[in-house]
């Protein structure tokens, strides 16, 4: 009776046991026994793919004059200006990207530049960065200043993709930093570049050469980690986009 | 003779020798458990291996530009389609990225998320291997609404 009990036990603990370590699945029963699905993923918006860098430009020589400019200062500037807006793309060793650049007048400059891929004139992804420069407004003096942003979409590719970019540049006056402070003078052109191929892939057909276990194609994807217990981002890397080819099940 | 069935023929007799030996009862199950233990293999290298994998179609997408989202926990692997792009190279496309990733970045104490803002499929899937990708598909359409946790409500299917 003992023995019995046991062996039964026994067996009850290997079967346990064993059906744990195999991983596949044994019928539609298995399937229930799962671990709570519930995920705790961020909720993204486009703000958390995007390359934001916000930089202020102190002038060491502009604040002596800045101690003269208050004096007589009637809060009026020049002009503020967008000049020479451009955006230029294409490729360089493992990326493709999009530079768009402009010089302007006025104490904020701003510039959104998106870098745009395609593959057999599809497209698969764009990568977008800001960057916003503020030189404070007692300092400014209405100086003529450059700003430019470069967003890459990295790749393996050396052939086969497309690179296109749009940009948006902008320039205005604001009296100080933050949300509500006023602002005049706002100025904004776009700007979009011309699209550059890598050419061909003369060595790839396209033509299926594997059974029907093999499937893929081109794929462009993010990957970003999070704290499991918050949600918040700890690390994003840019945009890549490469080949996957395998089995698919 | 299988695993199970060999461990079993030679854990049995080596309990009968220990009988004269008058372990109690309390004592021997502890024994035999950690004999288990140490003879079977551990999470190292069973289901930590093959998280579950769940597709799901959530009722809100989440507003970016991407046509599929995968999303990694400790022991879950889910794939988040559009519910107007969720079509068998959506799928596929998905799977395959999931497989490589799973590759690359073992999860370990953080959460990832792979959006995926676009493919060109140039070896679709054929056969029996796109056959059950439909009828995956099909299941999704008609599975009930759950809670997927912070994406919100949707449809899920597990896949493996």
């Amino acid at each position: 009776m003992y023995r019995s009990r046991l062996g039964r036990s026994l067996l009850a603990v290997v079967t346990a046991l064993t059906g744990c370590s195999d991983g596949a699945p044994t019928g539609p029963a298995r399937l229930d026994v799962t671990p709570d699905p519930a995920i705790h993923a961020p909720v993204l918006t486009m703000r958390d793919l995007t390359l934001l860098e916000s930089v202020i430009q102190p002038s060491g020589q502009a604040e002596g004059l800045a101690a003269v400019a208050v004096e007589d200062d009637d809060g009026t500037r020049p002009l503020q200006q967008v000049i020479n807006p451009r955006t230029r793309a294409g490729f360089d060793d493992g990326y493709a990207f999009a530079i768009g650049q402009h010089s302007y007048i006025g104490n904020v400059g701003l510039i959104r530049t998106s870098t745009h891929v395609s593959f057999r004139d599809q497209h698969v992804g764009s990568q977008t960065g800001q960057r916003q420069a503020y030189t404070p407004f007692l300092v400014d003096l209405g100086q003529l200043k450059d700003i430019a942003v470069w967003p890459k979409v990295y790749t393996d590719h050396t052939c086969g993709l497309t690179a296109q970019g749009d940009s948006s540049h902008k320039a205005w006056w604001q009296f100080y930093q933050g949300r509500g402070a006023p602002e005049w003078g706002v100025d904004e052109v776009p700007s979009q570049a011309a699209p550059v191929a890598q050419g061909s892939c003369t060595n790839q057909t396209g033509t299926r050469t594997g059974s029907e276990e093999r499937s893929g194609g081109f794929i462009c994807s993010y990957f970003i980690t999070y704290d499991l217990d918050t949600g918040e981002i700890v690390d994003a890397q840019l945009l890549y986009c490469s080949t996957q080819g395998g089995e698919v099940l | 003779m299988t695993p199970p069935a060999a461990l079993l023929a030679t854990a049995i007799p080596l309990m009968r020798r220990l009988r004269p030996m008058r372990l109690s009862r309390l004592g021997f199950v502890p024994l035999t458990l950690a004999v288990l233990t140490a003879v079977l293999p551990g999470d190292g290298h069973g289901q930590s291996d093959r998280p579950a994998t769940f597709v799901a179609i959530p009722d809100a997408f989440p507003e970016i530009e991407a046509r599929a989202v995968l999303v990694r926990e400790p022991g879950v692997d889910l794939v988040l389609l559009k519910s107007d792009e969720a079509s068998v190279d959506a799928l596929a496309m998905a799977l395959l990225l999931l497989a490589d990733v799973r590759e690359d970045h073992p999860v370990t104490a953080t959460g990832q998320m792979v959006p995926i803002t676009g493919f060109v499929v140039t070896h679709p899937p054929r056969g029996t291997r796109r056959q059950r990708l439909e009828r995956m598909l099909d299941r999704l359409t008609e599975a009930p609404r759950v809670d997927l946790g912070s994406v919100g409500w949707g449809r899920r299917v597990r896949v493996r």
